[in-house]
């Protein structure tokens, strides 16, 4: 990041410091300045003198006609939406397997979220398909998994074993949508689920509706 | 003992696959002040940094950053590197850990830029411009996540402070001290798996880990157990997982999930449990064991899959009735193929039986022990046939799926479900408006219906009829907020009528709640939103408001609030 003003004697360049040592200003885009000996280091708030700026703040470097820094304001507030500038929307549409029921709600886990099964909720577009929108850091692969919000609901490959996460590379992208299919829910087993932890799989219900009338409660 | 037989022998197996194909590299930091951004995955030190980056090497310096997803880091300000074979000072240096590349800036009175390859810190190539971003640093305007002084850094897996505070609540700063904070930012799931129930409320601080392991604390609470803990320990490695939780604090339970996949055409998953229950006002049971195998291969155009279960309940009091079911089937499934350019198939059918010494269904004089299963599933959909023409504000999707499951059991019984939805969706940009219409017809049949179903109270006699109307509206325009409202109208068959039903609990986050649930409230409306509250942290709610619901539930309300 490098801003410059100009006046008729001085240039001033706001840029991220990379180190000052040796008598040397280096930005973090590897332009160098020769610092003059007498340099003032002031705080760009209070104009007051302030100790060398650590490496990667903000910093206006005052450069006079021979190209040589005389004066550094440090302590520049590094924007807001400065690391959120690096991330990029990316609308996730999904197609559910016709085995999704209609109330299940559908999360997007990744590695950015250390895989918390339930941190990104997807919303229900209609039948099949759930959507939500993510930004995705760019400058590194986004991968990923749809899940019906447990561990054990993570999606399967089409043959039905357990698949690699899906990867996503920006690249250049300012904004991407993705659409995906997900095979199977990782808890299917036969034409019913798999119990969750700590849920009491007996008594076997051969009802196909589990809240029978209590009379009626089998076994 | 056949439980735990079924795990170790798997264990074994993770065992014999017990580091994955490249073994992670780790490095240790130590700076005055070492710092970890969660959502960005910056780790900054500052202040007397000291970096040992393995062969007896180390690096000195006053400030250090590395985005751990990435194999480089950036150190600057009165750079020393040496070791055994080095002994060189810059003003700033940057390392590629994969490509074995350096960069360095020596600022002694004449600038100069130098490079390093292959770890060979002897011979440098002087005059050689870095490329861009070498020396790129990030700008941090928020809290750290975790602040600490020492660190092993594994490379693109994990980071693990020997001792940390941790923030509280995410962009507040406020910090809680933990003896020992691990984060795994692995690309694979593996070391995230978990052996515990859903929760209502809860969290989990990793307290220790390495690139095949991890041991984390959970502070649970659910509507059932109420508050408790648990201990998780999860191992992973290239082919295979596995989680042990341990439950405390009222309910003891320990829980093993394992699963074992040494190639994409065929995987084994085991878990078995054992848990302790606390008995209730309507349950007897104290406890409960369980184990399950799923084995699955590729074949031909789908998969089959053998399953097996076994479990047991324990209880007490004469309201106890013993528990002992065990099962088998065989299943083949076919993935969603395409028919034709707009629709898609599946199909699944399979067999098995199931056992249970103590009896299984009690049909009038008759207790059956053994019942014999067949089904067969199909379902044919259309997920978004777009009609109106290519112009968008002309355009509509619409999504249809057709649905039959029959089961035929041993004894003259047999349940079948078919259902048919529609739905119109007209996309809006990020946004979408969508009408939907389901039908659900469920029988559940028996030669001698009487003797199943012997109250007809309702008017049930087994056979149900599910119609729900719905009206969405998803709006999906920035990853800063996203929000959904959705109301369902029911016409169900039987009607509500409070008190003859079981009432079904509201499932908590993560869990699905059961579907053909007899009695459900004629009408529900739901509003979810998720926003950013700041860089480090969101707020994600759901909210179902249902109407005359005389007698269930009024409304369910979630929150999670993550980084």
């Amino acid at each position: 990041m490098t801003h410059f003003t100009s006046s008729l004697l001085a240039l001033d360049i706001v840029a991220q410091l990379l180190v000052m040592q040796g008598g040397f200003a280096v930005m973090t885009n590897g332009t160098a300045y020769r610092v003059a000996p007498g340099a003032a280091i002031v705080d760009a708030k209070t104009g007051k003198p302030a100790a060398t700026p650590l490496p990667g703040t903000l910093v206006r470097l005052t450069v006079d006609d021979a190209g040589v820094v005389n004066k550094i304001a440090s302590g520049l507030p590094a924007p807001r939406v400065a690391v959120t500038e690096k991330r990029v929307p990316v609308t996730f549409t999904v197609r559910v397997p016709p085995s999704t029921r209609p109330y299940d709600t559908v999360y997007l886990t990744d590695s950015a979220n250390r895989w918390n099964p339930v941190a990104i909720r997807m919303d229900r577009v209609d039948l099949l398909r759930f959507r939500t929108v993510v930004a995705v850091p760019a400058g590194a692969d986004f991968h990923y998994l749809y899940t019906r919000g447990g561990a054990q609901t993570i999606e399967l490959g089409a043959k039905g074993t357990q698949r690699k996460p899906r990867v996503l590379e920006l690249g250049a992208a300012t904004a991407l949508s993705v659409d995906d299919v997900v095979e199977r829910w990782g808890d299917e087993v036969g034409n019913t689920l798999l119990p969750q932890p700590h849920e009491s799989p007996t008594p076997f219900n051969p009802a196909p509706y589990p809240n029978l009338p209590v009379p009626l409660h089998r076994p | 003992v056949r439980s735990l037989i079924v795990v170790f022998a798997f264990l074994a197996c993770i065992a014999a696959n017990s580091l994955p194909a490249s073994a992670t590299e780790t490095y240790r930091l130590s700076a005055n002040r070492v710092a970890f951004y969660t959502n960005t995955f910056i780790l900054q030190g500052r202040g007397n940094v000291q970096v040992d980056i393995g062969s007896e090497r180390h690096i000195s310096a006053d400030f250090f950053s590395m985005d751990v997803r990435e194999n480089r880091f950036v150190v600057a300000g009165n750079v020393h590197l040496f070791g055994p074979d080095v002994d060189e000072s810059f003003a700033a240096f940057s390392v590629d850990l994969v490509a074995k590349r350096a960069y360095a800036i020596v600022t002694n009175g004449s600038l100069e830029h130098l490079s390093f390859n292959d770890n060979d810190f002897v011979h440098a190539l002087r005059d050689t411009q870095a490329p861009p971003g070498t020396f790129d640093l990030p700008l941090i305007a928020y809290p750290a996540s975790k602040l600490g002084h020492k660190i092993v850094i594994g490379a693109r897996n994990y980071i693990r402070y020997g001792s940390c505070v941790t923030q509280f609540i995410g962009g507040a700063g406020v910090y809680i001290p933990i003896p020992s904070c691990y984060v795994n930012v692995a690309d694979d799931p593996a070391l995230a798996q978990s052996a515990l129930a859903a929760a209502n409320a809860g969290g989990k601080i990793d307290l220790t880990g390495s690139a095949n392991a991890v041991s984390g604390l959970f502070l649970i609470y659910d509507r059932v157990n109420g508050f408790y803990t648990a201990l998780q320990e999860n191992v992973a490695s290239s082919k295979a997982w596995a989680v042990f939780a341990l439950t405390a604090s009222g309910h003891p339970g320990l829980s093993v999930i394992g699963a074992l996949t040494p190639s994409d055409a065929f995987g084994v998953r085991v878990s078995t449990e054992l848990q302790s229950l606390a008995p209730t006002a309507t349950s007897a049971l104290t406890g409960f064991r369980y184990s399950d195998v799923r084995v699955s291969q590729a074949a031909g155009p789908g998969y089959a899959e053998l399953f097996a279960s076994t479990a047991a309940d324990n209880g007490a009091g004469s309201q106890f009735f013993p528990s002992r079911p065990s099962s088998a089937q065989f299943d083949f499934a076919t993935p969603n193929e395409p028919i034709g350019d707009l629709a898609f198939g599946t199909i699944r059918f399979g067999y098995g039986e199931q056992h249970d010494p103590f009896g299984l269904q009690q049909l009038g004089p008759t207790n059956y022990t053994t019942l014999g299963f067949g089904y067969l599933n199909a379902a044919l959909s259309v997920p978004a046939l777009p009609i109106g023409g290519a112009d968008p504000h002309r355009r509509f999707d619409l999504g249809l799926l057709a649905g039959e499951t029959i089961e035929r059991f041993s004894i003259p019984h047999e349940t079948a479900i078919t259902t048919t939805a529609a739905s119109l969706t007209k996309p809006l940009g990020g946004s979408t408006i969508s009408l939907g219409y389901s039908v659900a017809n469920v029988a559940d049949r028996y030669a001698d219906q009487q003797l199943a179903y012997p109250l007809a109270a309702a008017g049930f006699n087994g056979f149900a009829t599910f119609r729900t109307l719905s009206l969405g509206t998803t709006f999906e325009t920035s990853p800063q907020l996203t929000a959904s409202l959705t109301v369902n109208v029911h016409d169900d068959f039987p009607k509500p009528d409070p008190g003859f039903f079981t009432v079904v609990n509201a499932a908590p986050l993560g869990q699905n709640p059961y579907p053909y649930q007899l009695g459900e409230p004629p009408a529900d409306v739901t509003l979810a939103f998720r926003i950013r509250l700041n860089p480090q942290l969101s707020l994600d709610v759901t909210d179902t408001q249902f109407i005359n619901a005389r007698g269930w539930p009024t409304n369910t309300f979630q929150f999670l609030l993550r980084p």
